[in-house]
């Protein structure tokens, strides 16, 4: 059974339409990648995963919960990093991580959890400062910590590395790597081509709220005869009229 | 150059809901205005009053007709009864004014004439005061023509100067509602009540300001940051959240209240006649009151961080979310005024239904109403705050489960329930 299954998926924004009809699956151990321009229904979708936004039409399953009928049970399940996700700039690193471990576990198990989110941050000493002085990418590694420190079943994470420089950005994605286990997978967004190319087992192209190719890396570009995920994504955009014609079967 | 800038400045700074405040804010003012002007209209009014001369002298004949001529008489004769009756089932009646038997003659004998006055207290607003004040200015004119009166006979000797500071003496009581308080006029009560008349409504004031821009600062900022969103993906329920920022609100606004209050009494401390004073006129509050009042006030409280939180929802980021606290200001401004100026009693039926509604009022009024025991409002306007708190709340758990709360749309209509 996939770990998530996302069949058809529609959601409008009053007139707007975001989303026309996604597809995709999840198999645990799997990171899989959203990856399109801004605007493209990336978010959406992953707010909508996560619990965060209703939608008007389509199947989102979680480990076989459904996420209109059984929200709360998805809620235990996942962990969601939003973009540009700040904290609570008065709490200090380990005082933040005991919040949100707050919500998942009580005692020793409580403090285990908050452990493993500082092995992840890996911010030294200052893990036991306030936020308030931390840099950009210290904030990131923290939000990234509490994220995979309550080893959710799938983090879903947009645009994890955004904003941050190229040294910070080779660090998170290392701790995103090292989080998959056999059980647990993660979905995440990008625009950053390079990123999801050497970060996600399989991605799905997103165009104005449709999958335009869905595959690994290398099939989608293989299967394009191109060299990057970057030439293929401007080639698909430039023909989106005939986007059904270029998914996976 | 310039012009660019200025054009961006504007159109930046005088947004919809920007103009929308400065509306509100002028539609304050006015009313403010509004209410002065009453005032000063009331003070030009002619006090309603009885008199009943006893001595029947050229001198109390004199006071009599001076009386006459500064209000306005609805009984003059012998019966006290009638008389104090008949101003208080009046809606204007202000007092009853008993010149006493050898009126006269003690002012011949050099002793102050005795003079009763019986007042009818119809609340104690500063306005609900405005007709007795004009009253005691009216006995001072009294006195005038007693010294006037005197003097012409040339009874008076120049060594009697304290009999000619005050040739008169007033023996006074005050009906209000079902208290009768001895040797006060209403001003003087209104005096000892000033800070159930000012110092509450404006504390009260400031603990919902303080409160509910806490709550819409706490809201905009989280979904600045995004923590909202974090906190929303956590697993419990939506209505924990809700909880939670209302109590730990409440706590915080309750404690700043308690500063300010310990302040503000000090400040108060210094205008006021000590509570020993308000025990022996059977003003003072007991325990019982005391919960009443906490309880009236966290009710309030409550709504006014329900309505923050509501309106919360609504803000975008920490910019909008300033904006969006001046509602809650003129919600708490306006029963504030009102009840500065009147007591519920005293207030048209329109202003009392509007004061009614408004859930911060209770709190600024309970204090007077418990001083004079008039316990079913206090609790039916607790009881109501509540009420309204819990479907306030209860709709706000509703946005929490919708769309709305992160699209910030609100449509009253179908919504889209995700959990």
């Amino acid at each position: 059974m996939a770990l998530l299954q996302v069949e058809n998926l529609k959601k409008n924004y009053q007139k707007k339409i975001a989303l026309q009809g996604i597809d995709f699956k999840i198999e645990p151990g799997e990171i899989f990648g959203l990856i399109g321009p801004n605007g493209a229904g990336k978010t959406t979708t992953l707010r909508i995963v996560s619990t965060l936004l209703g939608y008007d039409a389509g199947i989102v399953k979680l480990d076989g919960f459904c996420a209109r009928e059984n929200p709360d049970k998805i809620r235990e399940l996942i962990s969601y990093l939003p973009e540009d996700a700040g904290v609570y700039k008065n709490l200090k690193g380990t005082e933040y991580l005991q919040f949100i471990a707050g919500f998942f576990e009580r005692g020793q198990k409580k403090e285990e959890m908050v452990a493993r989110g500082q092995k992840i941050a890996d911010l030294g000493d200052a893990v036991k400062e306030k936020v308030s002085s931390y840099s950009k990418g210290m904030i990131r590694r923290l939000v990234i910590a509490r994220s995979l420190m309550v080893e959710p079943k799938l983090a879903i994470l947009d645009e994890p590395t955004s904003g941050l420089d190229v040294i910070n950005s080779r660090e998170v994605r290392k701790i995103i790597i090292d989080s998959v286990g056999e059980e647990n997978g993660i979905l995440l967004s990008s625009h950053n081509m390079f990123e999801v190319d050497s970060l996600c087992d399989r991605i799905a192209l997103v165009y104005k709220g449709k999958i335009i190719a869905t595959g690994t890396p290398d099939e989608i570009k293989s299967k394009w005869g191109m060299s990057s995920l970057e030439e293929v994504f401007v080639h698909l955009v430039e023909n989106s009229e005939n986007k059904t014609d270029f998914k996976e079967s | 150059m310039l012009y660019n800038l200025i054009k961006k400045e504007i159109k930046e700074l005088l947004t919809p809901s920007m103009l929308a405040v400065i509306i509100g804010i002028t539609i304050l003012f006015a009313s403010m205005g509004k209410l002065i002007d009453i005032s000063k209209e009331e003070a030009k009014k002619k006090p309603v009053v009885s008199i009943i001369d006893n001595d029947q002298s050229r001198i109390s004949k004199k006071l009599v007709s001076i009386i006459s001529e500064k209000t306005e008489v609805i009984y003059q004769g012998s019966q006290e009864k009638t008389g104090l009756e008949k101003v208080r089932s009046s809606e204007k009646g202000v007092a009853q004014i008993i010149i006493t038997e050898n009126f006269e003659k003690n002012l011949l004998a050099e002793i102050p004439g005795i003079l009763k006055v019986d007042w009818v207290m119809r609340g104690a607003g500063i306005m609900d005061t405005i007709s007795a004040g004009v009253l005691e200015k009216s006995f001072l004119q009294l006195e005038k023509t007693i010294l006037i009166n005197l003097g012409q006979k040339k009874v008076i000797s120049e060594k009697k100067a304290a009999f000619l500071e005050k040739p008169m003496m007033k023996l006074e009581n005050t009906y209000y509602k079902d208290k009768v308080i001895p040797a006060l006029s209403p001003n003087k009560i209104a005096q000892v009540l000033i800070s159930q008349s000012v110092t509450i409504p404006v504390a009260i004031m400031m603990i919902i300001m303080l409160g509910g821009s806490m709550v819409i600062t706490s809201m905009g900022l989280e979904k600045e940051n995004k923590t909202l969103e974090t906190l929303l993906t956590m697993p419990i329920k939506r209505r924990t959240i809700v909880s939670g920022k209302l109590l730990g609100s409440a706590i915080v606004g309750l404690i700043m209240a308690g500063f300010y209050l310990i302040g503000f009494k000090f400040y108060m401390d210094s205008f006021q006649i000590d509570s020993q004073h308000l025990e022996l006129l059977g003003l003072n509050l007991h325990l019982f009151d005391y919960i009443l009042v906490g309880i009236s006030l966290f009710a309030s409280l409550l709504f006014g961080l329900s309505l923050a939180m509501f309106l919360g929802i609504m803000a975008r980021d920490y910019k909008s979310a300033q904006l969006l606290t001046y509602p809650i200001t003129a919600l708490a401004l306006i029963p504030m005024f009102i009840t500065m100026y009147r007591d519920f009693d005293t207030l048209s039926l329109g202003l009392k239904a509007l004061l009614f509604a408004i859930p911060f009022s209770h709190p600024m009024m309970a204090m007077r109403n418990l001083t004079f025991d008039n316990y079913a409002l206090v609790i039916w306007g607790t009881l109501y705050s509540f009420v309204i708190s819990v479907i306030l709340i209860a709709i706000i758990v509703k946005i929490f489960n919708t769309d709305k709360l992160l699209t910030g749309i609100l449509k009253f209509g179908k919504t889209k329930n995700i959990s």
